[in-house]
This record gives structure tokens, sequence and C-alpha cells, in this order.
């Protein structure tokens, strides 16, 4: 068999995305009985039965070592099972804590009155929607993104501020088969309005809900 | 809440289902929803922690990868095509943290020093165990002499099973490279092992 | 234009004035506890531990402009109470707290920005 030059440490590829070209011939590693290594084992990985190889002392030889290595392979995997799951909560929980701590951009949209310099971000004002959206049985909320109305309402006070004045609630929902769409989008913008008031107290003109997709794995019905 | 939570994300059968929830997680946390993001990652953690660990063979490492990977992927988010697949989107990223830190280890490679796999807590007979967890070794040393370009082939092959395609599109090269890749490592070390046997 | 950044005192006064609000649970942290978190993340190990506890001065800003005093207070709420209802409050606690550590009748500018929920 031929050394193993190219195949190791010295070996030169450029970044994951670079394009490394195909096997050229030598690599290919053609054996003294005129077939290739790669071939030999490509045939045998593929399945596609060989009637030259099961004959060739060079074929064979070439077979068992891969035969031999596969052996080993499987061993180490059988040896890895002792923890199929591993746990990592721990882990989780530590990119949680960052995740916590980050400010991500986006928008401020008016809390109260319009005289009021009271504040609160998409992201925490999103939650609540789809959380009240998802105490319907059947009911998965998807997309939420809430904006200002164009035109309304006083200047906005910074620059990711939403003007102050009532906003504009956009929710995607999935929905299990056995609602009636039109029902289920009338409750959920009742529930969705009933939050904005109870829980935030933020204005609210519209609820725009889509069904954004069917769930027909379970049934399900309030 | 109706679905698939029971299923692991690995099974075939809750695939489908699996996955459009995933797509939906994806989308909440990418506006900002951090439980769904801790959702996602309670989903994939295990999964992408046994990847790192076979990757890199130390599984501090492999925590370390999978938790930077996972604070990149919620940074990066927002720019999250809901077309795309959250898991092979994922995937691809510990695969990349995984190969950074195989290649800024590389020049310090010394094959003695690779530290050997901890011996698997398996319910078999002694000489099983003690057979087994000799070719483990056997393996992982001579896993150290790959390249870390083939060992995340290789690995991505025979120890997750995964196809040429998808490891193609997991690492972002052609799958004649993956094969050609894969076909170095396997000579690499068959020849590696016979010479130690 | 000439806008000055308050006391460390003054700014502390109104932080314990927030924090003591019903419904408020913290102040949002503020940039340097953000990137001392994310520089440690890597090694620290105990859940938890980035995040530390209450600092007065991380959601809180107080400048004074032209005489005018301006609290800007960024708070991460408890689920269960009113949103809206926990601002009026922080307000009233603020301008409360500044007029009494500035020792000024007039009405502070307040404004009061809602960045999580727990």
């Amino acid at each position: 068999m031929a050394v193993n030059e190219g195949t190791g440490p010295g070996e030169g590829y450029g970044a994951v995305g670079g394009g490394d070209a195909a096997l050229d011939r030598a690599e290919r590693e053609p054996l003294p009985c005129g077939r290739e290594l790669w071939s030999v084992w490509e045939r045998h990985e593929t399945g596609e039965p060989d009637p030259h190889s099961d004959g060739c002392p060079h074929c064979t030889e070439a077979l068992t070592s891969l035969r031999r290595l596969e052996d080993v392979v499987s061993t180490a995997r059988d040896a890895e099972p002792a923890e199929a799951e591993p746990d990592a909560s721990a882990l989780v929980g530590r990119v949680m804590d960052v995740v916590r701590l980050e400010l991500r951009p986006g928008r401020t949209l008016p809390l109260g009155e319009d005289d009021e310099d009271a504040w609160i971000v998409e992201a925490a004002a999103a939650r609540v929607v789809r959380a009240a959206a998802e105490t319907l049985p059947g009911v998965r909320a998807g997309s939420c993104r809430i904006e200002g109305v164009p035109g309304q309402g006083p200047g906005a006070a910074s620059g990711q501020a939403v003007p102050r004045g009532p906003v504009v609630i956009r929710l995607a929902v999935e929905v299990a088969l056995t609602w009636g769409l039109q029902e289920v989008a009338d409750r959920v913008r009742r529930r969705v309005l009933e939050a904005a008031e109870s829980e935030l107290g933020m204005r609210v003109v519209a609820v725009d809900v889509t069904i954004a997709d069917i769930i027909d794995e379970r049934e399900e019905r309030p | 809440m109706p679905g698939d939570r029971g299923g692991t994300p690995q099974e075939d059968g809750a695939d489908a289902s699996a996955q459009r929830h995933d797509g939906l997680l994806a989308v909440r946390a990418g506006e900002g929803d951090e439980e769904a993001f801790e959702e996602l990652m309670r989903r994939h953690a295990p999964a992408l922690l046994r990847l790192a660990t076979r990757l890199l063979g130390s599984r501090t490492e492999a925590e370390d990868a999978v938790q930077e990977s996972f604070v990149s992927a919620w940074r990066k988010l927002p720019e999250f095509r809901r077309d795309a697949r959250f898991s092979t989107w994922i995937h691809r990223i510990v695969t990349n943290r995984c190969l950074n830190v195989l290649r800024s280890r590389r020049p310090s490679v010394d094959l003695e020093g690779v530290p050997e796999p901890q011996a698997p807590e398996h319910e078999a007979s002694p000489s099983r165990v003690a057979e087994s967890h000799a070719a483990v070794a056997d393996l992982s040393r001579a896993m150290a002499g790959l390249s870390p370009e083939q060992r995340v082939c290789w690995v991505l092959r025979e120890l997750n099973g995964l196809a040429y395609e998808t490891i193609a599109e997991s690492v972002g090269i052609s799958p004649e490279a993956v094969r050609g890749r894969v076909f170095r490592a396997r000579r690499y070390l068959t020849e590696a092992m016979a010479a130690w046997r | 234009m000439t806008e000055q950044l308050a006391s460390g005192e003054l700014t502390e006064a109104v932080g314990r004035a927030v924090l003591a609000t019903a419904g408020v649970a913290f102040l949002r942290p503020g940039l340097a506890q953000l990137v001392r978190a994310s520089r440690t993340m890597a090694r620290v190990r105990p859940g938890g531990a980035a995040s530390g506890g209450p600092s007065y001065a991380s959601g809180v800003r107080v400048t004074r402009d032209a005489g005018n005093w301006h609290a800007e207070v960024h708070v991460v709420l408890r689920r269960g109470h009113r949103a809206v209802d926990v601002t009026r409050a922080v307000r009233a606690a603020v301008t409360e707290a500044v007029r009494r550590a500035a020792g000024t009748a007039d009405d502070p500018r307040v404004t009061v920005t809602v960045t999580g929920l727990v």
C-alpha cells in the first residue's frame, strides 16, 4: 500500500467553504490488480456486488483493512451510548444568562396615554400577546409584530420609539384542525385585546390575526 | 399545547412536525422571545453536545463550543430565513466552531498527549469493556492524526451516520469533496491502526 | 445643550426608589455588566453567577439640562402586575426621589421603559 503522504497533518486545505479538488488518479490509489482502492471501498460502502474483488487477493486485503476499521468504529460507537442523551441543562442555563442580559435592538412601544412618557420594548409586549393567544387550546403563536399607526399620535420621543398613540398588532398563529378559522381568529383577537388592556395598558387599534398553519396531529377542542 | 413535545428531534417519525415546531420557535426567538430560544436549545443541545464531543474528543471543549455557538445563534437569529431548517443551521454553526477549534489546536498536536476518552460506563462483561475501551482508545489516538477537515467529515459520516450530501451541506463543500476527505481519512486510519497492532 | 450627569448619590436614590416599587423585578443591566458577562461567559460555570444582584446605577440615568432634571429608567417587571400601573408608580416614586435628593420643588421629567417581563 502507498504511504499515507498527503493524508494527514501536512495536507493543506483551504477554508471550509473553499473547494478542494476531487481525488486525482494517484490518490485513488491503483492496486496491483488494476482496480483502485477508492472504487473497491466505494463499492463496499454502497453494497454493490463485485465478483472480481471476491477472488482478488489485493482487493481482499484492501477490504479486510476497511472492515477492521469498521469493526473498531462500531465498537467505539457501541461504547458510547452510556450517555446517549448528554445532560445539557447546565449549558442551556449558562447561555440563557447571557441571552437575558443582552439587549436586542428593537422597537419601543408607547404604554398608557399620549401624554405619558412610558414605553415597553416590542419583545416584552409580544410575549404577553403570544401568551394570551395560547390560552386557547390548540393555538400556537408564531411571529408577533407590533407597530405604531402612521400619522397618529405626537412624535416619537426617541429614535427607535414608535410615535405615541395606539398600536397595531400583527400575530401569526398555528391552529388545530378542529377550529373554525373565523371563530379562532375572532377569539384570538379578543384574548389579545383583553391582555393588552389588563396586563399591559397598551392601547391597540387593531389585531391582525393570520392563520399561518393548521395543526392536524391531534384532536383538540375547547 | 398540541404537538410533538414528547419526541426527540432525532426520531424520524416525528421529524416533520419537530421541524415545523422548530421553525415556529426560531421565528419567535428571532423576534426576541427568550423562552422560545431556550426551548430550541433544550431540543437540540444534547445532540449538538454529542456531535461536538465526537469532533473534539473532549467534553469540556465541546461544552464551550456548543455554548458559544448558541450565543452566536441568538445574535444571528433575527436574520435567520424562515424557510431554512433551524437544525441544519445550528449544526453548521457548531460544526464550523469545532473545525476552528481543531485548527487552532493543530500545531501543538502530540499523538501521545491526546487525552483518552473516559471509560464508558456500560453494563457489559469486564472483558468486553476492556476490549472496547482499548479499541476506542486506539481509534481516538489515530483520529488525532487526521487533518481537522478530514476529521470533521469522517466523524459526521462514520459516527453520526450522515449522508455525504448532508455533510456537504453542513460543512459547506461539495459532496465529492466530502467523499474525498472521508476516503483519505479512512485510508489514514486503516494504516495508522495497522501499524499499532 | 449643556447636559450634565447627576451625582452618584442622586442616581442611587432614584434606583432605590424604582426597586422599592411593587411590580419591579430589577433594573435593566448596564452596558458594563453586559461586557463583563459576555467576556467571562465561556468560563463561568455556576448558573446565574453572571447575572449578579441589582445594581442601582445600571438601569438609571439622571441628567440635568438648563436646570431641568430628566430621569431615564429601564426596568424589568414582574408578571401579574399591569405594566402601565407599575410605570406610573415608578414615575411617582422617581419624581419624589429627585425632588428630595435634589432639593427642588419642580417636577423632573421621568421616562420609564419596560425592557422585559419575568
